[in-house]
């Protein structure tokens, strides 16, 4: 009867009647907006990015957070059609004659784990950065050239990208359509110079660019009577613009119209009866040789599938086959590093990454020398890579392993085998993308967590802090160089009536970490946090002894001992959303209400001093379609941004605290009219750039694209 | 949308909308995300009109549409960095729920194991039917199934255990 329950359960997660019909309304309405959008764009298939590196110093921020509040355009349209234009505390702005230059780049998909955007957004260009590479490459998005859509001949978009290369001035971008099971490789410079769509039937494809041609390795299958049939294909074309023609009706190829290309060449494996199926990976050897993972998947011999690293040397012919020293373990990626090539294997079936690596060397000769192995039970295929360096995290979550590859060590970074209970984790990689790095995992709704902390040195080495038994409750704070963070030590609830929080303050240059405990009021449930020098601010909600529902939000307020100095009773009904410092004396708490039944989500923004006094409340709600929210103190603690899909809200300028209880300013961007009638449904992150005072805004909906909004 | 497309329109929507948000919130795990997924897997059906061949068709890909709107969406730079969302609500759904711990442990399990569950279960699809939709070999979706009832097994057994030994603490 257990196949029941698994029915019965899932089948008590649905919508009310009412929920669907609400939500049926806003969809049309939404699909209204949509259908009348008239932009000019210019479209990439990208994805992910963060602007973290550009934002600016806290001086700065304060001067442009006074423009940006006092610009004209920030209220544009405010009487017309703007959420706030009946909101008490809402400051209108003069009208003045300068607006802002805004420009839209969409590209079609949405967020992907192969791209992150880290570095400086220039002039028209776009540094992005593939999430297992390091090098950056630069995504052209000049205005003058007219990127194409990635579509097929049917119409279809290219919905997922898989992977991005750069070779020189090209850029390769592996995507692929879910509808219709298309794969297509564009590469592109200024402008598009191939459009190769395919379609790969069995198994993801490979790529990789080198010496001036795309290296693709496809797989097809075609099964009949007789048993299936597997090509693995592997093709070499010229990145040459003057042998591969885009149609000129429409700019874009599909298999019907693809131009046969006579220096296109390939090799498909299975005639010279190698039984591969799938490739994992492929790389291209310094001396021009080609390196392909392949697997087969389902030998009759041994009762795992079975993975090699096949050699062709330049003219494509068979040179040699690396069969791994463990023959249970399958290669799934190759990485070339000082004239190494390190093989992550993984053992067992279907990518339960049980993971190894093996370092194989060339020698004088060019024969390949096993080198040693790594083994151990691994969590994950590579997850992180920086300076050389590839990491794992072991299955049981005791170790983090990190193989320098310039120094061909490996750097084990211990953890405690009490943290974890499970292979369950999921653990981030923030690491190595933050000031002071560190990993956390979490697990929902049960009692579990672990985190380390890595130096600045680059040295992997932990200097903390492993918390049994914990349930991490929120972001990481980083308050004066200490890091904080808010656990549980129990699964809280209104029926468990003891101490169960507690902040973990760690110095991260020294590695000592501590706790506070915290006594908390009965029935508090905390969620998020923030710091001052003298006090903890807890959002939290108060549950009824009795019932067990949520009676209100509170703020909670500590002093650094742990001891709860004031309970701040917030607006009923309302959850809190986020609280952040603004500066030493004063917080702001966003409050938001879920409309049970569908309707619109109101946020309010409360600003305090940080002993919890009143200072203000602005209603911040981004009517009529909120789909994310979120803020963050954007340049350092000096600035407030809220942006929801309607526009920005509220900065803030508190560089002069003589100033500061005068200057709280909410003002607007209309995202929704500055970009045109594009489709804002969904934010992501968010950036200023000072230098050229542009906003890039994120937009990770559908469609998804970066909203740049440079400033008068 | 003239009144032929809206009436069109709803009459999918009403058809997919119950898989669409159940597949969402098992993978968002709360209810305002798991809606906001239902707006957007809608919303990218009205930006694509693909034309299905059969209902069969078009339940497979609003399954997978959500699916991968879903992973995106837990991969997004914005979902990783924000303050943590409202667990206790969907804690609180959870223990007001008679299935509660199921369901709790359906949703621990890794995406590819949950939604092999999903679609077994509660849509009663064939592995053969599953491997078609993901696109994965018959023999894998086969294995990830079996793995899949191990761990939900494992995992409600911990939290029996669990539970079990929390009423002792509290007892005392």
């Amino acid at each position: 009867m257990q196949d029941e329950k698994y029915f019965r359960a899932i089948d008590t997660v649905k919508m009310s009647d009412e929920q669907r019909d609400t939500l049926f309304e806003k969809i049309l309405q939404k699909e209204n907006e949509m259908s009348s959008e008239k932009i000019a764009v210019h479209c990439y298939e990208e994805k992910r990015f963060s602007l973290k590196n550009i934002f600016y110093p806290a001086a700065v921020a304060a001067a442009i957070a006074v423009t940006i509040a006092s610009a004209s355009y920030a209220n544009k349209n405010e009487n017309e059609n703007s959420a706030l234009s009946d909101i008490p505390g809402t400051v209108s702005h003069e009208q003045t004659s300068e607006q802002p230059d805004i420009r839209i780049h969409r590209y079609s998909s949405g967020p992907s784990e192969s791209f992150s955007l880290t570095g400086s957004v220039t002039e028209r260009n776009y540094f992005i950065k593939t999430k297992h590479r390091e090098e950056s490459r630069l995504v052209p998005a000049s205005e003058d050239t007219e990127a194409p859509e990635f579509r097929y001949s049917s119409g279809n978009l290219l919905t997922n990208i898989k992977k991005a290369v750069q070779y020189g001035d090209r850029t390769a971008v592996l995507s692929y359509s879910e509808f219709d099971n298309y794969w297509s490789v564009h590469v592109y410079n200024s402008e598009l110079v191939i459009d190769y769509t395919f379609r790969s039937s069995n198994g993801n494809p490979v790529f990789t660019l080198s010496d001036g041609c795309l290296y693709l390795v496809e797989s097809e299958s075609d099964a009949n009577a007789y048993g299936s049939r597997y090509d693995l294909i592997l093709h070499r074309i010229p990145l040459d613009s003057d042998v591969y023609e885009i149609p000129a009706d429409s700019g874009h190829s599909s298999p019907e119209t693809r131009i046969s290309v006579s220096s296109e060449e390939t090799f498909n494996l299975s005639e010279y009866g190698l039984k591969y199926e799938t490739a994992e990976d492929i790389s291209i050897l310094d001396s021009g040789d080609i390196l392909i993972a392949a697997t087969e998947k389902h030998s009759q011999l041994k009762d795992t599938q079975c993975t090699d690293a096949v050699i062709l040397d330049r003219n494509m012919k068979i040179k040699n086959i690396i069969t791994l020293s463990d023959d249970k373990h399958s290669v799934k990626s190759i990485k070339i590093r000082n004239g190494k090539i390190y093989l992550f294997s993984c053992k067992g079936f279907n990518n339960d990454y049980d993971l190894s690596t093996e370092i194989w060397s060339l020698d004088e000769s060019e024969n390949f020398i096993y080198e040693g192995q790594y083994n151990k039970e691994l969590s994950q295929i590579p997850c992180f890579s920086t300076g050389g360096k590839y990491g794992y995290y072991t299955s049981d979550g005791t170790e983090i392993s990190a193989y320098n590859t310039d120094t061909d060590e490996t750097e084990i970074i211990h953890l405690s085998s009490a943290a974890t209970t499970d292979g369950l984790f999921e653990i981030s990689d923030k690491a190595f993308t933050v000031q002071h790095g560190y990993f956390t995992s979490k697990k929902f709704c049960t009692d579990t967590a672990m985190k380390a902390v890595k130096s600045e040195t680059e040295n992997y080495v932990i200097q903390t802090v492993i918390q049994a038994n914990m349930y991490q409750r929120s972001s990481d704070i980083i308050h004066n160089g200490h890091i904080y963070s808010l656990s549980e030590t129990e699964r809280c609830s209104y029926e468990n009536d003891y101490e169960c929080y507690s902040v973990t303050e760690t110095d991260p240059e020294t590695g000592i970490s501590g706790q506070i405990p915290l006594s908390v009021p009965y029935g508090s449930m905390l969620k998020s946090f923030c710091v001052t020098d003298e006090y903890f601010l807890f959002a939290s909600a108060v549950r009824n002894r009795e019932s067990g529902l949520m009676e209100y939000p509170a703020l909670l307020i500590s002093d650094r001992k742990g001891n709860i100095v004031n309970t701040v009773k917030l607006k009923q009904g309302y959850y809190i959303h986020n609280i952040f410092t603004l500066s030493e004396n004063r917080v702001i708490a966003v409050l938001k209400y879920d409309n049970i039944y569908g309707g619109i989500s109101r946020y309010l923004a409360y600003e305090m001093t940080s002993s919890g006094e009143d200072v203000k409340q602005i209603d911040i709600t981004g009517a009529p379609f909120v789909y994310s929210q979120y803020c963050k103190p954007g340049a350092g603690e000096y600035a407030f941004y809220y942006i929801s899909t309607e526009g920005i809200y509220g900065v803030k300028d508190i560089e002069n605290p003589d100033k500061y209880d005068t200057v709280l300013d909410f003002g607007k961007i209309h995202l929704k009219e500055a970009a045109g009638g594009m489709n804002i449904n969904s934010l992501g992150d968010f950036g200023y750039d000072s230098e050229n005072r542009t906003w890039y805004i994120e937009n990770c909906g559908y469609p998804s694209g970066i909203i740049e909004i440079r400033m008068p | 949308m003239n009144d032929k497309d809206r009436d069109g329109f709803r009459e999918i929507y009403y058809r997919n909308s119950d898989s669409v948000y159940k597949i969402a919130f098992l993978h968002l795990r709360n209810k305002s995300d798991a809606e906001d997924a239902v707006q957007s897997v809608f919303l990218k059906y009205c930006m694509l009109k693909p034309e299905f061949q059969n209902s069969e068709h078009e339940k497979a890909w609003f399954i997978v549409t959500a699916r991968n709107h879903c992973r995106d969406i837990l991969r997004s730079w914005w979902n990783r960095e924000r303050t943590e969302g409202f667990p206790e609500l969907t804690c609180e759904f959870l223990s007001d729920n008679p299935y509660g711990d199921i369901l709790e442990a359906v949703m621990k399990l890794k995406d590819k194991y949950r939604d092999l569950i999903y679609l077994f279960y509660y849509e009663g699809y064939s592995t053969v039917e599953i491997a078609k939709m993901l696109e994965k070999n018959e023999s894998t979706v086969r294995t990830r199934m079996n793995r899949a009832r191990e761990q939900l097994k494992k995992i409600i057994r911990q939290e029996e255990n669990s539970n079990a030994g929390r009423k002792i603490f509290q007892s005392n």
